[in-house]
């Protein structure tokens, strides 16, 4: 036993397995740390706290997202008394079951070790996972529904695709309407599977009816605990009145509102709390770890180049056309990792697609936490691309995961309230647009 | 010969390991430090009229200064006592001398005989004296102190009245 783990340490993947670990722990950490920080409401948390608590008290919803998220926090507050740790807990439990379904997913698609290890990493010690995991808001919520469904979307029968897609995206779409993005990895499951066309149309169908059947559900449930009529036609009123008011939001003059090609960069991460105490400035930032997010989105954008270039057939029947020099190129490591995994990239690119394309075709007002669920998604897709590119290239992995580390360290206090100098806090957000 | 237990530490592993120091040492000497005593910054705050004779704090007296109230009891003969205000970016501090600045008294003056109770904006130079621990503050006249902890406090050295656009 000695030997095979003084054999393990010895090689490569050792340091991968242990900074992996690191990240791990310290996502959990900036999660928790200065948790109830600040006692008062910060950024949007009014909204959805105020209306638990109108929940609560037997009143009507006056936000304008369905119920679901909304009646987590109410039920964090009736158990724990109506306090900031109360408001939070539900995003939290929800940002920790993030990391263990992104990992269990990425490790079911990738079907590599240490694909889920990585995976769960990357959620971890990344500030957007981590700052929606501590605020009171429903985008978290949303997230951990998404990764639900990509999870369903690799179960191995698609009667298991259906059900448990089904679930995820009825309530994806009960938390926020564009969880209806969550449908597309278990439809797509479901279409690139073996059965006969017949079947699938059935499994598709199952699975759109579980959907519809678990939205009404959680509408009605909060309808009823509103003391409204709860029945089919008043959550097809009200749905009909709430996406009416969301087709007028389109002005875009809110400052912090960002359109869907800036997030890339990103221009406007939102500053969701910041307090000055005794000199020094404490803040929470959704900006993401720098090296994960430029990686995940020149990967998504490289992988998405190379299939509208090749064609989707050739992503189910690659022939790597690379020359002896090009060996070890970024192209040629895109192109091995698209032959071993295309599928699995599809299935994780089209939950990303689904959960933006509401900004792409509409022009209702978008704001980057509009992002995080596509986001999370595609940090799974770099964790199978650095999983893959382990074997044949060790040093290059370890040298981006010192690079993710460092920048956790010095990002960290911006995502947990840890108190910096004002020349600090400008360092760190250097960007004006950041602050 | 035998293989010490160092020699499982190889390369790779090293560069782990100095990543993970690294990044703690980032996380906790790497956040600048607060001011110092004496160091000078600049504040906004905001003010209605009432504010001179409602903001009040309580705390033992201390190098930033002292408070109108000390253990709950009013002491006598404070000049310029610290007041609690509010900076615009939502930073509680407790400064002196902010009333007493020779442009916000004549706005005061003004604001006073006119009977106005129009919120405005002070934008103050102030020293920064010390931190204090723990102390009361109260933004009405007779109501019950709350208490903070580690809240800033200086000695507004001079203030100005920002044109209301």
């Amino acid at each position: 036993m000695r030997a095979r783990i003084g054999a393990f340490v010895r090689r490569p993947e050792a340091a991968v397995v242990l900074l992996a670990v690191w990240l791990i722990g310290l996502g959990l950490f900036f999660r928790v740390e200065n948790f109830g920080f600040p006692d008062r409401f910060q950024f949007d948390e009014h909204h959805f706290v105020e209306n638990a608590r109108n929940y609560l008290h037997g009143r009507a919803d006056q936000n304008d997202h369905p119920p679901l998220g909304k009646l987590f926090i109410a039920l964090s507050i009736q158990k724990l008394g109506d306090t900031a740790v109360a408001w939070r807990l539900p995003s939290l439990v929800f940002g920790c079951l993030s990391l263990l379904l992104g990992s269990w997913a990425a490790h079911r698609l990738f079907r590599r070790p240490f694909a889920g290890l990585l995976a769960a990493s990357f959620l971890a010690c990344d500030g957007f996972m981590i700052a929606y995991s501590r605020a009171a808001l429903l985008d978290g919520t949303l997230t951990a529904a998404g990764l639900a469904s990509l999870l369903a979307a690799t179960m191995p029968r698609s009667a298991a695709i259906a059900a448990a897609g089904g679930l995820a995206a009825g309530i994806a779409m009960s938390v926020k309407f564009s969880g209806l993005g969550a449908l597309l990895p278990p439809l797509l499951a479901l279409a690139l599977g073996n059965e006969a066309p017949k079947t699938r149309w059935v499994r598709a169908a199952t699975l759109g009816a579980i959907a519809v059947v678990t939205y009404c559900a959680c509408y009605m449930l909060g309808l009823g605990i509103a003391g409204q009529a709860s029945d089919l036609g008043a959550v097809i009123s009200e749905s009909r009145r709430l996406v009416e008011h969301h087709a007028v939001l389109t002005d875009m003059k809110n400052p912090a509102t960002s359109s869907w090609p800036t997030w890339i960069v990103p221009t406007r991460p939102l500053l969701l709390g910041v307090a000055g105490q005794g000199g020094m400035v404490r803040g929470l930032t959704s900006l993401g770890n720098l090296a994960l997010w430029w990686s995940a989105c020149a990967l998504s954008l490289g992988f998405s180049g190379l299939v509208v270039w090749r064609g989707l057939s050739w992503l189910f029947s690659p022939t790597p056309s690379v020359t002896e020099t090009e060996t070890e190129s970024l192209r040629f490591a895109l192109e091995r990792f698209a032959a071993a995994h295309g599928r699995a990239a599809l299935l994780v690119l089209s939950g990303a697609l689904g959960f933006l394309l509401p900004w792409v075709i509409t022009h209702r007002d978008s704001y980057i936490y509009h992002f995080l669920p596509s986001y999370a998604l595609l940090l799974l897709l770099l964790a199978g691309f650095i999983a893959e590119a382990l074997s044949a290239r060790a040093k290059w992995v370890l040298g981006f995961l010192v690079l993710v580390t460092l920048v956790a360290g010095f990002y960290g206090p911006l995502w947990c309230y840890l108190p910096l100098s004002d020349a600090a806090f400008h360092q760190r957000l250097f960007v004006g647009s950041w602050r | 010969m035998t293989r010490g237990p160092l020699s499982i530490v190889t390369p790779e592993l090293r560069w782990a390991l100095g990543a993970v120091l690294g990044s703690l040492a980032l996380l906790i000497f790497f956040r600048g430090h607060g001011l110092r005593s004496g160091q000078d910054f600049d504040v906004a705050l905001t003010v209605v009229p009432n504010d001179a004779v409602d903001l009040d704090c309580d705390a033992s007296p201390g190098p930033a200064g002292r408070c109108a109230y000390r253990d709950g009891k009013r002491e006598s003969n404070v000049e310029h006592p610290l007041r609690p205000f509010v900076s615009v970016g939502g930073e509680l501090m407790v400064l002196s001398g902010v009333f007493e600045s020779p442009k916000v008294a004549t706005w005061l003056a003004a604001a006073r005989s006119a009977r106005s109770h129009e919120r405005v904006t002070l934008d103050c130079h102030v020293r920064y004296l010390a931190t204090l621990e723990r102390v009361g503050v109260h933004f009405r006249n007779g109501s019950p102190f709350d208490v903070h902890n580690d809240v800033r406090g200086g000695v507004a050295e001079n203030c100005s009245v920002r044109a209301s656009q």
